[in-house]
């Protein structure tokens, strides 16, 4: 670029800067009063003593925090679900994807129609309860793993991906080298989709890990919970009793909870963000 | 490379279709290895070898697994059955009570507590065939209709007469209550003489009502330190002294600790209880459908004068600060004790006062009795709950081992059945205190860290769904501890208030209640919703401006709550 | 292609099985078994569904199935009528209407501004720093925003309820009351999707023309001039696409977060049709509704169909961008 700062150009500069500084702040905000809470003493945070510090550090909370049953086997629950979830939903995905990019795909029309859409109309919540329970899924892991599991949305940029930035001479050299389709697949349309993938995994970890819906339509039994779902009884209804005796540590309780069972997106979607933001472009793009 | 794809894709295929779906091997069942009477040595055994009953249950969280309470355990040794629990979640009990039916390959020995009525009269007036009758002499296990293999059909006869001598004597005595007050073998009989369900039975006068507590410390403070004349307790008669106490709680420093303005003088989960408190005092109980006190009619209490009265009563307290302003954040006993343990409250409704305040300041309160008011001036009522509901436990007909159940449920009625579901083992989980049994104590181990009912909840479902097939005071009632001693003389003496809105022993008819459900679904979070309003003061719904009033009365018309009284007024008019 | 098809054949001669690779490859059947596994799950768990929903004309129960359950009176259309008729079906259609219109509002308007403006922050890391901090808020779960809401509000210690008693807010918990409903949902929305939405508009600004940007400084155009004639027509096309989609959802507005705010004070605002749908399925006191529940969500997506047709055809006429 070639544009030269001049003196108003500056000032614009560095009012853009402030602005977007205090707008930041103030996102910000909420996560650094949680966190303040978390390290303070039950008796100041139900005192409203708390801003955006700590006062009277500390761990007591994250001491306690696992002691509450529940809590522990939704997190465990959770991490299992996320984890299973994520590697059917990019398998499933990435499998129908590749197919959907072949112009000499020719049942690729058709496809397309049939999954395009079911993004216009469906069911709705009770024929899909009635079915769930017909299948015998209710209350069992794989009403939190498959409903939702494939996303159309997800299959339409992976597709749009490979059809952009991965040169179709590199398919037709492989196939030339007696690879079968599933063999372009695997040595040449995985290796060099990797960044899609990563958005893929991303969003299916974030999907799973934040996913309260299934649990609360399908999952009665307790000790199958996902973390949101004991959430809800925790942070919402209040209905969990969090335990212990000292009844304002329930109340700073819930926000050690709040740090705990947010921490492992926040810690890990910075390092997936320059692919992030390139997946939302395309399916910004194309979508 | 191809085969590995093909072994790929059948994985996944079969890994979706396989979603747990494990029915199909169907268990074999051996007519003698049933004990009718027991044997000589254990008259409780039920069968010679082992067999697994499936149960299913609702089950609150936090609480622990059924396969590990002491009851289930003990009744697994008692009798040589084995248990296999499958529990719903007490939030989502409906959810997955109404889907049970949509999967053929899953079917309990035994829905334990928690079978709606509703649903049984459906059943029975589709002739779905869905439950055992528990009187009907002529009913045969179909050999092909349940999923354990089976080659004849086996006669299983009455098996309240066979086979559930407690339970038989039970309802032969009324379970000791007056017939007039509630008739247990009306409540569980449905329309067709049967009962497809047992009852759950409970007499214990501190959990067929609800309690009030009211500061004495209080009232005693401001009398003796700024020579205030407030009645004590047991001298409040109506619903203006009860309010003239709260106003001095808020006006004075009634907890004495120097800051006149930290006493809350009432507050409440939502408005749970205290709203009936005080419809009370306007002479009805509840604010849904209630029978009238001389059974002929039933009214709609929320469009009635008395419930404006009330709800003008409980405006005026908003507006007067004397409710605790974060009264409908309010939803758990954890949240009242906040501010309870601070010796900040005034007035509550609880179980008990020490979950509210704890142990420091428990002996400060004491129970408030029902009150009248000036423009009530009849005898004082008080919301109380049946003692049977038809609600206990049913077998489905998809069961063979209707009699073993019939068995396991009749010790639930005994004896040993009513320790178990409160306290325990004797011997182990308590003791009694002398020959005539007058008295026991219940042993919480020393090493246990939680609380009395933490230690309960490892032993019975009781705990948290409040759930029991028989609670009874013949045992219950003779724990030695002196604030339940107290909670329970005090309880007692408010029987003779006690009004039901909803009598159990009256049942409606399939498409009534079909319609029922479909006015209340939206009637009864409205309710709610405008008391909340008028509580306030806000929206337009101010309970002395009769114009505001007319325009609820014509909403409560269109949400159809007319309808309402209809059905259950041509209902009681069939019986 | 059949040339290559020839060559593969040739290649394949030596390794094995040349009959059977030809079909797979003439007919593509491994590349239409790689779809099979997602075409499946949409068939069961989307298609079939659809099926389901004829028992918004029947009284469904679950011992008589789908098939074998009667139909309802009025041809099949009582619980239409039922709910149509319902005294606060207005009340309902108003609040999801009102959520949603605002968050469509907000949500697709804000995310624009935003990157337009940030797209002008020269400093790259400053840049970049700003973006990671908006997008937290995205990752965290509904349930925990609810519940950081409801802490946060909390009729005695909340710190937001702290910061309005210092101008003078004298009450409880701020989320129990009506009139403040919708400003909490979108306003927390906001802060959740600034930052993400953002995302696709700043890809797009990357991509203008760097030359469209030299001919306006030549031609004297101010940075804000630029921002206005030069980046925003950029976006435009893409900002009426993703404006139709939300207004083909526009009663779609999220069950969770709406579900978890409700409280019994504030159902004035907050019951929206799909919250009312859980209610009659599961109620509290009787019998599920399934059928009734069914037709209501059935209600719902005819609407947003209807819209969803009229919204496109109305873009087509006026910007020439529509989705089909």
């Amino acid at each position: 670029m070639n544009r030269k700062s001049t003196g108003g150009e500056l000032v614009f500069d560095i009012a853009l800067m402030i602005i977007f500084g205090i707008i930041g702040l103030l996102f910000f905000i909420p996560f650094l009063h949680v966190i303040a809470c978390s390290f303070s003493t039950p008796t100041e945070v139900v005192s409203g003593n708390v801003g955006i510090f700590p006062v009277k550090f500390s761990l007591e909370g994250y001491k306690n925090v696992f002691a509450k049953e529940s809590l522990l086997t939704g997190f465990l629950n959770s991490l299992f679900y996320t984890g299973l979830g994520t590697v059917i939903q990019v398998s499933l995905q990435m499998l129908c994807a590749y197919p959907l990019s072949r112009k000499d795909f020719k049942a690729k029309g058709i496809i397309n129609v049939i999954l395009v859409l079911t993004m216009f109309i469906s069911g709705g919540m009770i024929p899909t309860y009635i079915l769930i329970s017909q299948l015998h899924m209710l209350n069992t892991i794989w009403a939190i793993i498959i409903p939702g599991c494939v996303s159309v949305f997800n299959i339409i940029v992976i597709r749009t991906y490979i059809t952009s930035s991965i040169p179709y001479e590199l398919q037709e050299a492989a196939k030339i080298d007696g690879c079968g389709d599933f063999g372009i697949f695997l040595r040449v349309i995985l290796p060099l989709s990797k960044p899609i993938i990563l958005v893929m995994i991303l969003y299916a970890i974030v999907g799973y890990w934040n996913n309260y819906f299934n649990a609360l339509m399908y999952i009665q039994d307790s000790e199958l919970f996902p973390l949101q779902r004991v959430l809800q009884d925790l942070l919402i209804t209040n209905s969990g009793a969090l335990g212990g005796t000292d009844i304002n540590a329930n109340e700073q309780l819930k926000y050690v909870i709040i740090v705990v069972s947010s921490i492992p997106l926040l810690v890990v979607y910075p390092f997936f963000q320059k692919y992030f933001e390139k997946g939302v472009t395309i399916g910004g793009v194309k979508g | 490379m191809k085969r590995k794809i093909l072994a790929i894709l059948m994985i996944l295929c079969t890994l979706m279709s396989l979603a747990a779906c494990g029915g199909g091997d169907k268990k074999t069942y051996d007519p003698d290895n049933f004990l009718p009477n027991g044997t000589p040595e254990n008259p409780y055994q039920i069968v010679k070898e082992p067999v697994t009953i499936e149960i299913f249950a609702p089950h609150s969280a936090g609480n622990p697994d059924y396969d590990e309470l002491v009851m289930f355990k003990h009744l697994e040794k008692l009798t040589n059955l084995r248990f296999s629990f499958t529990t719903a979640d007490t939030s989502a009990y409906s959810n997955r009570r109404s889907a049970i039916w949509n999967d053929p390959n899953y079917r309990p020995d035994l829905f334990l507590f928690n079978n709606a009525i509703a649903e049984q009269v459906q059943f029975m007036e589709k002739n779905y065939n869905a439950f055992v009758p528990f009187n009907d002499a002529s009913y045969t296990v179909k050999a092909n209709s349940t999923l354990v293999k089976y080659g004849e059909n086996l006669s299983v006869g009455n098996l309240i007469d066979q086979y559930m001598p407690n339970y038989k004597a039970g309802l032969e005595a009324n379970f000791g209550i007056d017939k007039n007050v509630s008739d247990a073998t009306e409540t569980v009989t449905l329309s067709n003489g049967k009962m497809y369900a047992t009852l759950s039975v409970n007499d214990v006068s501190r959990d067929l009502t609800y309690k009030m507590f009211i500061n004495q410390q209080w009232i005693d403070n401001l009398n003796d330190l700024y020579s205030l004349k407030l009645p004590n307790a047991n001298e409040i008669n109506t619903i203006e002294e009860y309010l003239d106490v709260l106003r001095a709680f808020k006006k004075y420093d009634a907890n004495d600790n120097g800051d006149p303005n930290d006493e809350v003088p009432v507050t409440s989960k939502s408005l749970e209880y205290l709203r009936n408190f005080i419809i009370q005092s306007y002479g009805y109980v509840s604010n849904t459908m209630e029978i009238e006190a001389d059974g002929s009619k039933y009214v709609y209490v929320p469009s009635t004068e008395a419930y404006r009265k009330y709800l003008q009563t409980i405006n005026t307290m908003w507006k007067e600060g004397l409710i605790d302003n974060t009264t409908f954040s309010i939803t758990t006993d954890a949240q009242m004790a906040q501010k309870g343990q601070k010796n900040q409250l005034g007035s509550f409704v609880s179980a008990a006062a020490y979950i509210t305040v704890g142990m420091e300041y428990e002996d400060q309160y004491v129970t408030l009795a029902p009150v009248t008011s000036s423009y009530y001036k009849g005898n004082p009522v008080q919301l109380g709950f049946d003692y049977f509901k038809p609600d206990g436990a049913c077998i489905p007909q998809t069961s063979i081992y209707v009699r073993e159940v019939a068995r396991l449920l009749d010790i639930m009625y005994s004896d040993i059945g009513k320790q178990l579901i409160s306290y325990g083992v004797e011997g182990e989980n308590f003791t009694w205190d002398n020959e005539e049994k007058t008295s026991w104590t219940f042993n919480v181990p020393e090493s246990f860290t939680g609380t009395q009912e933490d230690y309960r909840a490892t032993i019975t479902p009781n705990v948290g769904s409040a759930s029991a097939l028989y609670w009874s005071k013949d045992f219950v009632e003779k724990m030695n501890d002196e604030i339940i001693t107290e909670l329970n003389k005090m309880s007692a003496s408010y029987m003779q208030y006690i009004k039901i809105p909803e009598p159990d022993k009256y049942e409606f008819t399939s498409s009534e209640y079909e319609k029922i459900s479909k006015i209340k679904a939206t009637l009864d979070p409205q309710i709610l919703y405008m008391e909340s309003c008028f509580v306030k003061g806000d929206q337009n719904y101010d309970p002395f401006n009769d114009a505001d009033w007319a325009g609820y009365l014509t909403s409560l018309e269109r949400y159809g709550y007319k309808d309402l009284v209809d059905i259950y007024n041509s209902m009681l008019d069939r019986k | 292609m059949n040339k290559e098809n020839t060559l593969q054949l040739s290649q394949e001669d030596f390794i094995s099985k040349p009959k059977a690779q030809s079909f797979f490859s003439k007919y593509k059947i491994t590349l239409f078994l790689m779809t099979l596994p997602a075409l499946i799950y949409i068939v069961i768990f989307h298609y079939v569904p659809i099926g389901g929903l004829v028992i918004a004309f029947k009284d469904y129960d679950s011992f008589s199935g789908i098939w074998g359950s009667p139909w309802t009176s009025m041809g099949g259309f009582q619980h239409f009528v039922d709910f149509v008729n319902l005294p606060n079906f207005g009340v309902i259609l108003k609040n999801t209407l009102t959520l949603s219109v605002l968050s469509i509002v907000f949500n697709s308007l804000l995310p624009i501004v935003f990157a337009l403006f940030l797209n002008e922050i020269r400093a790259h890391r400053y840049k970049r720093f700003i973006q990671t901090i908006m997008y937290a808020p995205y990752f965290i779960s509904t349930v925990v925003l609810v519940g950081m809401l409801f802490a946060f509000f909390n009729g005695d210690n909340g710190i937001f309820t702290r910061l309005l008693r210092t101008f003078g807010y004298d009450g409880g918990s701020v989320m129990e009351n009506p009139d403040y409903f919708a400003a909490i949902y979108v306003i927390s929305g906001v802060w959740q999707g600034l930052g993400w939405w953002s995302i696709v508009y700043m890809g797009t600004l990357a991509n203008v023309d760097p030359n469209l940007h030299d001919a306006a400084i030549i031609d004297g155009a101010g940075r804000l001039r630029r921002i206005f004639y030069v980046n925003f027509p950029a976006i435009v096309p893409l900002a009426v696409t993703m404006f139709i989609m939300s207004i083909g959802n526009v009663l779609n507005v999220g069950f969770e977060k709406v579900w978890l705010m409700q409280l019994q004070t504030n159902l004035s605002s907050s019951e929206i049709i799909s919250t009312y749908v859980y209610r009659v399925s599961f109620p509290d006191f009787g019998l599920p509704q399934f059928s009734y529940a069914t037709a209501i969500g059935l209600f719902n997506s005819a609407i947003n169909i209807v819209i969803l047709i009229i919204a496109n055809k109305i873009s087509k006429k006026v910007s020439e961008t529509s989705l089909w």
